[in-house]
């Protein structure tokens, strides 16, 4: 739903103020974003709610830098490995979740 | 400044610095900034009257002093003579009976330095060739790895770590956080 809602905002400030500049600031923030979740109580409701709204603002964003980075053949092939790559990452993300909960604090996974 | 010019004045300095440390250690910063030759000419002096004007404490006051120096006509009475008269006074007071400007007197040893002035340039790695754009492979690799980490991280640590927060006790807002993050997500 976020991403239906705010990708068009994400697509808009890509316009206005450059995707790569966005998708690193954005990143940023999404990365802000997540380190509130480790924060007592009232602050993870900002956490939760700003990584969920930086990353649907996110997702509009790496196509046009790929894009713009791989013009002809090669933008489709680059689009694909960036959206493989990112599979990757979420299916890599609970199974490290997995084996790092028997052996961390949930704070720091 | 050209390349060319900056390589001139990056070697003066480097010499001047060469030449004059061993017997003043700060001295070429305030010659190097008197004029692009004088600085060369007045350390060229410096070898020669290092161990004056580190062992005996009376020649450091010598018109010939000043004169290879430079500091008589472009300076006046400089503050480092003054600093070396203060650290003697205070090694004297605290440590009587020590030896004073020993370790300075030994340093005119580092005099073969200049030798390996003209060598650096030639050895030295020019750092001035315009920067690249990166490569497609680089942009590629980099654009895989921020993909991998979106993944990692927003899709699925975020998750996992919403999962988490419903479970380690933070009670009923925890639950209802992680329920709406999934939600919205």
């Amino acid at each position: 739903m976020s991403e239906i809602l705010l990708s068009h905002a994400g697509g808009a400030l890509a316009d206005h103020f450059g995707a790569r500049q966005m998708l690193i600031c954005l990143s940023l923030g999404a990365a802000a974003a997540l380190g509130l979740i480790t924060m007592p109580e009232p602050a993870i409701w900002g956490g939760v709610l700003g990584t969920v709204i930086l990353r649907a603002l996110l997702q509009s964003l790496p196509a046009p830098v790929i894009a713009q980075d791989f013009p002809g053949a090669a933008r489709v092939p680059a689009l694909a490995r960036q959206a493989v790559w990112r599979d990757v990452g979420a299916a890599a993300g609970p199974l490290a979740g997995g084996f790092l909960f028997p052996v961390l604090p949930s704070s720091a996974i | 400044m050209h390349a060319a010019e900056a390589d001139r004045a990056s070697r003066n300095a480097a010499l001047t610095l060469t030449l004059a440390l061993p017997a003043d250690r700060r001295r070429p910063v305030r010659l190097r900034l008197c004029g692009p030759r004088r600085p060369l000419a007045a350390a060229a002096g410096a070898p020669a009257l290092g161990p004056g004007v580190c062992g005996n404490e009376h020649c450091q006051s010598g018109a010939a002093n000043r004169a290879a120096w430079g500091r008589g006509a472009a300076h006046g009475p400089g503050p480092c003579h003054r600093r070396r008269r203060t650290y003697a006074g205070a090694v004297r007071s605290r440590y009587p009976g020590r030896p004073v400007g020993t370790a300075r007197r030994v340093l005119p040893v580092g005099l073969g330095c200049p030798a390996g002035a003209p060598v650096c340039p030639a050895a030295a790695d020019h750092p001035r060739a315009e920067p690249r754009e990166p490569s497609p492979a680089q942009r590629a690799g980099s654009l895989q790895v921020w993909s991998f980490c979106m993944g990692f991280a927003l899709d699925g640590l975020f998750v996992f770590g919403l999962t988490l927060i419903a479970v380690a006790g933070l009670g009923r807002s925890g639950v209802i956080a992680a329920s709406v993050a999934m939600a919205l997500r």
